[in-house]
């Protein structure tokens, strides 16, 4: 049977109407309806599997004289696994909403999913001008995901994303209009992306993906119910890796020693941020940063397209399992519980039989070719974000497990969706096997994991310490106080245009048109004779 | 009774300089007297110097229309300006008007008066340097006078009225050159009904302008 | 048998009439003013214009040429794809009327206007296309005044430019029969350009002629601002692209399109700036407009046919933009009496269509995906960019101008609302947005979407445009 790439994304959509639609009329199980439109839209999209590429034509925007191409997708096998990725956490993030119901507005939920779909759109984008489309579709409905969340701090943290991330839709934009310049093809397989393109799709794909220090619009304040909130975190910033793949794959990655640095701090910091949090289970966002950047990392050391997509697939799957995971707790049963997250930890370590070995393999194997300060920060950077992924799995959780009968097989059901393809499916179809790892890159592969036991223990004997810390560096790290000085830059710069405004629009505004009228007339008349008078 | 052409035969002895003359004058008192019975009545005088020089170029009783149908327009905009109360002092309620002459230098009156003498200059160079073709030097002058001091009229303006009257003024002075090349009665019809419906609109702001606000009457 | 252009001119005046008698009843007005200019613009549409069908048992010829006083009426292809928009845009912004409190004479003038501007479009020659438009002009000062008192200024300032363009006109169409005569004297041709470019920067209202845009949009009534922005504005955009079509050797001028190049790049920029400083979305509106204005004399200046398609792309997503802003600013209003950023802080959780409203309109005015906004800016964008990748960054910076006004607005709105005190209107009972509005704003959302993802459903009619400008160069994007 042919199945459309749209299928997986008309699954979504219509579970976020029903979903809309339900909250409206009072549905009880909104929850059903997204497992099944997630569930739905995985199966559609492996079925999709034998027939790649798989093209479709979604918007016929015609002239295409105007437009110069049309919004379609195509489906390869990078995007195949991070779209497969990508509906997994989903499918497994809405079988906790069914097993925990009632935690969240029902409009959340449809916007989750609405959100989820037009991110596998940008995943499975032909071209420059489809990508612009579905970011900005995904920025719209990311804040109106945070505003249906609700909070002191939503309206704000939906603004800045809205700024951020319409940055990063605007640089693609404006790659779009290069790629015209250059009478170039707009379609990913046909793309060769001049070096300033390059820097600007790096660019668009760190605002999306909220690399230090562009990462505010983050919504740290959802870090209380990970569970239901891992989407949020994850959609937007699985775009911007998709981009990032895209580059990777097509050889476009802007040069420079720039990025290796900004993808090193962003994963320092998330790991510092992520290992000083005082509460493991709120170390999402962090980990996210950090893992990210880690990943960053790697395409750009690694420059194996196969490997970065295998890492970002572990990436998200790693993420969901260990937050929709529970930690470890005394008990033969309850340690069980825990195998989800323990999972979800060993791929984001990069343990062998894992989908996220490849992808930490390659990166030292790159590294030990390149500047040695970026092998050993990438060494501490990892040590840290494994010492606190470690601290997550270890710290018992105190919350109870889903009431009912019906809310643990659907828990367990989440639970084997987001864990098992790490292990199970998705490593044979990811990376091809790595072989031939030199000693060094075996060391650095090792060592963090070493570097992250050590600081999952100090971690507790340092806390007074870094209690003290975490209030001053948090702060300080989290570069709040940056954005404010630019905002109050940007309204000392605005004050100048309200000025401007005042004088051409104020009280004299008719003798300020006269004159400028008559200084135009007195340039003009130059040429014209003025003897000749009209029409002499 | 006299015909048209009598009356004009008799009209035509007033000298072209002093009807020049006297549309500097009213023109520029629009510019500098901000009174508004004053504007008013400078118009009317306009308008019938304005008609009295279109004589020289096209037919009297084209000109006549031209001439009522400033008249009228003035009959319209006395009316309006009478029924809001010729407009309003800079002075806070209840203040004392002061002498004539603080009050003259708070609305401006010697720099309009500069103004005025600037515009008349600059209109006079304006017409040396440029003659208007199909039209004696005197209905240059005449033309280039009204659109200059139209203009400055309209940027010192702080009222829809007398920005009107400084619009309506920029189009006499326009139709004084227009009418010597299009003497279409389409076009003459036209004209009149646009500078009509200038006066109406003008007519219409002038009295929301000085409509009292809903929010400061509660 | 009744021409059809005889229709488009008394059919409105007559519904005026009508509409100004059923005064009490605001519902009734509103659709009856919608309904006749709706069927009109829909009769210009699908009528034929090359024979004579019948109408309620009469005969209709559309394209009937009509001579009144020696002078031609004439409806043209293009001429009634473009009416038929205008006729459209202006019945949907009469809908919008019914609810929106645009003014008491609101639709009574604005059927006048539709007669007037039909007339200024098919009567030949231009001049009394000028004439005709200097009387509207004058009407649609009293609209946009629209009964708010002491509010004057924008519609003085709007008045005083369009009247001051008709010198201009006037005395062009003299110099151009003059022409006719002498075709070889070069210097008549560049003062008829002049002035016609002068008299075409006024009504369009390009830098420095704009100063009427701001205050009228602080001022009026926003659907009677908005009427005189996309209704009006589009009637002179047609009869610049008409008069270009019908003077070759005027169109086959190269410095002519680089002027318009020059002055929409000016226009666009101050446009951006103004809006980047703006903390109302009044203002907001109207510079977001001047900006959209200025991109699209960029587009026209390059003389192409795909030039054309991208300002008519602009021109068709304009007035859904500014209907969005309009709803929006008419709700604000109602609510704290202002559009003021600071005012509106914390609406949005109050006033969800409303912040809505604002929101998404301003954001489409600015130009950015996937909304309606941004077809017309990625079509200019993307022709720029091949052919004078200046201008394409200009418009870019643009772009992100007003849209970083909207967004300031965002910030305010989207703010944990202020605690309520005694003096403050959200100690009154808190009202519902009235529902009314909701559909017009979910109605015009949903309009919005579909044209921006769907804009093959007026490629049809638009490219009919197109076609029929024949001093377009060949050569396209």
């Amino acid at each position: 049977m042919q199945i459309s790439p749209l299928v997986p994304i008309l699954c979504l959509l219509a579970g976020a109407f029903l979903v809309e639609l339900g909250a409206l009329v009072r549905f009880r199980w909104p929850s059903l309806i997204a497992v099944i439109a997630t569930g739905a839209a995985t199966v559609a999209l492996w079925l999709l599997r034998p027939r790649l590429p798989a093209t479709v034509v979604v918007l016929d925007w015609r002239p295409v004289t105007a437009f110069g191409s049309t919004a379609s997708l195509r489906v390869d096998g990078t995007a195949w696994l991070l779209g497969l990725a990508l509906l997994l956490a989903g499918f497994s993030v809405a079988l906790v909403w069914l097993a925990t119901p009632g935690q969240e507005p029902p409009a959340a939920r449809g916007l989750t999913l609405a959100m989820l779909a037009v991110g596998l759109g940008s995943i499975f984008s032909a071209n420059i001008l489809t990508v612009a489309l579905c970011w900005g579709m995904l920025d719209a409905l990311f804040c109106l995901t945070l505003l249906a969340h609700g909070g002191p701090t939503s309206g704000r943290r939906a603004q800045l994303a809205l700024g951020v991330n319409g940055l990063a839709t605007l640089s693609v934009w404006v790659v779009a209009a290069l790629i015209e310049q250059d009478h170039l093809s707009p379609y990913w397989h046909l793309l060769i992306l001049p070096p300033t393109a390059r820097i600007l799709m790096g660019l668009a794909a760190a605002l999306r993906l909220g690399l230090y220090p562009l990462h505010i619009w983050q919504p740290v304040e959802l870090v209380g119910k990970s569970d239901r909130s891992l989407l949020i975190y994850l959609t937007p910033a699985m775009a911007g890796l998709a981009l990032w793949a895209r580059l990777t794959v097509m050889q476009g990655l802007p040069e420079g020693n720039l990025w290796p640095a900004v993808a090193l701090v962003t994963a320092l910091m998330g790991g510092v941020l992520a290992w000083i949090q005082p509460d493991p289970r709120e170390s999402l966002p962090h980990l996210a940063l950090g893992c990210g950047g880690m990943l960053i990392l790697t395409a750009i050391m690694g420059k194996t397209p196969a490997a970065f997509a295998a890492g970002s697939a572990s990436w998200l799957l790693g993420l969901t399992a260990l937050f929709v995971g529970r930690s470890f707790a005394r008990g033969v049963v309850r340690w069980l519980w825990a195998i989800p997250a323990a999972l979800g930890v060993a791929t984001l370590a990069g343990l062998p039989l894992t989908i996220g070995f490849a992808s930490r393999a390659a990166f030292y194997q790159g590294a030990t070719s390149g500047p040695i300060w970026i092998f050993i920060f990438a060494i501490l950077t990892e040590a840290l974000l494994i010492g606190a992924m470690l601290r997550r799995l270890l710290t018992p959780d105190p919350t109870a497990l889903p009431p009912g009968k019906l809310a643990w097989i659907g828990y367990i059901a989440a639970l084997i969706v987001a864990a098992a393809p790490v292990v199970i499916l998705l490593p044979s179809l990811a990376a091809a096997p790595m072989t031939g790892l030199s000693a060094m890159a075996w060391v650095g592969w090792a060592a963090p994991l070493a570097g992250g036991v050590t600081a999952a223990i100090m971690v507790e004997r340092l806390r007074p310490r870094l209690n003290r810390w975490e209030i001053v560096a948090g702060q300080v790290l989290r570069l709040d106080w940056l954005y404010s000085l630019v905002l109050n830059l940007s309204r000392g710069v605005a004050r100048a245009g309200i000025w401007l405004a005042d004088v051409l629009e104020g009280d004299g505004a008719f003798l300020w048109m006269f004159l400028i009228l008559a200084l135009v007339l007195l340039y003009v008349s130059g040429p014209l004779s003025p003897s000749r008078g009209l029409g002499q | 009774m006299p015909t048209l052409n009598e009356i004009l035969a008799r009209l035509a002895i007033v000298p072209t300089t002093t009807a020049l003359l006297g549309l500097a004058i009213t023109a520029g008192l629009l510019i500098a007297v901000p009174d508004w019975r004053a504007s008013v009545l400078a118009l009317v005088a306009q308008y019938i110097l304005a008609g009295l020089l279109l004589t020289r170029v096209i037919r009297p009783e084209i000109a006549l229309i031209k001439t009522l149908t400033g008249a009228m327009i003035c009959v319209t905009l006395y009316v309006t300006a009478r029924r809001v109360g010729w407009g309003r002092l800079p002075l806070e309620e209840g203040e004392e008007p002061p002498s004539w002459w603080l009050l003259s230098l708070m609305m401006g009156v010697p720099f309009r008066i500069l103004a005025a003498l600037m515009a008349l200059a600059l209109a006079y160079s304006a017409a040396l340097r440029m003659p208007l073709p199909n039209v004696p030097l005197e209905v240059t002058l005449g033309a280039f006078t009204l659109c200059m001091m139209g203009v400055f009229g309209i940027a010192l303006a702080r009222e829809p009225l007398k920005g009107g009257i400084g619009l309506l003024t920029v189009i006499t002075g326009f139709e004084m050159f227009y009418s010597s090349v299009e003497q279409s009665l389409v076009v003459v019809g036209f004209l009149g009904l646009v500078n009509f419906m200038i006066a109406l609109g003008i007519a219409y702001l002038t009295t929301y302008q000085a409509a009292p606000d809903e929010e400061s009457s509660a | 048998m009744i021409a059809g252009v005889f229709a488009l001119i008394v059919l409105p005046l007559v519904a005026a009439g009508v509409v100004a008698l059923l005064r009490p009843f605001q519902a009734l007005r509103a659709l009856v003013a919608a309904g006749v200019a709706m069927t009109l613009g829909a009769g210009m549409l699908w009528l034929p214009l090359d024979r004579t069908v019948q109408l309620f048992g009469r005969p209709v010829a559309l394209g009937e040429p009509v001579e009144l006083m020696g002078r031609q009426l004439v409806l043209g292809g293009a001429d009634r794809t473009a009416l038929a928009a205008i006729f459209l845009v202006a019945g949907g912004l009469f809908l919008i009327g019914w609810r929106a409190r645009p003014g008491p004479s609101f639709f009574s003038l604005g059927l006048t206007l539709l007669s007037l501007l039909s007339a200024a479009l098919v009567v030949r020659p231009f001049l009394y296309a000028s004439l005709l438009l200097t009387l509207a002009a004058a009407l649609a000062a009293i609209l946009m005044q629209g009964q708010v008192p002491g509010r004057t200024r924008g519609a003085l300032r709007y008045l005083v430019m369009m009247t001051l363009s008709l010198p201009m006109f006037l005395v062009a169409g003299w110099l151009v029969e003059l022409y006719a005569l002498n075709p070889g004297d070069v210097g008549m041709a560049r003062n008829v350009m002049l002035l016609l470019l002068a008299g075409f920067a006024l009504l369009l209202s390009v830098v420095p002629f704009h100063i009427w845009i701001g205050p009228a949009a602080c001022e009026s009534p926003p659907v009677a601002a908005v009427f005189v922005l996309t209704v009006c504005n589009s009637a002179v955009w047609f009869l610049l692209l008409s008069i270009l079509q019908e003077y070759s050797w005027l169109s086959a001028r190269q410095d002519i399109f680089q002027i318009l190049q020059l002055l929409g790049f000016l226009t666009a920029g101050l446009g951006g700036v103004l809006a980047f400083s703006s903390y109302d979305f009044s203002p907001l509106l109207a510079y977001g407009v001047l900006a959209d204005y200025g991109c699209a004399l960029i587009a026209l200046g390059t003389r192409t046919p795909s030039g054309l398609t991208a300002v008519l792309f602009a021109a068709v997503a304009r007035p859904v933009s500014l209907a969005l802003l309009a709803l929006g600013i008419t709700l604000a209003r109602e609510r704290v009496r202002s559009t003021g950023f600071e005012k509106l802080a914390g609406l949005a959780w109050s006033r969800p269509w409303t912040a809505a409203a604002l929101i998404v309109g301003g954001f489409s005015l600015a130009g950015i995906p996937p909304l309606a906004g941004f077809l017309g800016r990625w079509a200019e964008v993307r022709l720029m960019a091949a052919t004078q990748p200046v201008y394409a960054l200009a418009m870019l910076g643009v772009t992100l101008s007003v849209a970083a006004g909207v967004l300031r607005g965002t910030d305010y709105l989207l703010q944990a609302p202020p605690a309520p005190t005694y003096d403050s209107p959200l100690q009154e009972p808190e009202a519902r947005e009235p529902r009314l509005m909701i559909a017009f704003i979910a109605v015009t959302l949903l309009i919005g979407l579909m044209l921006s993802l769907f804009p093959g459903l007026v490629e049809s009619p638009l490219r009919a445009i197109v076609s029929s400008y024949t001093f377009l160069s060949a050569y396209t994007h």
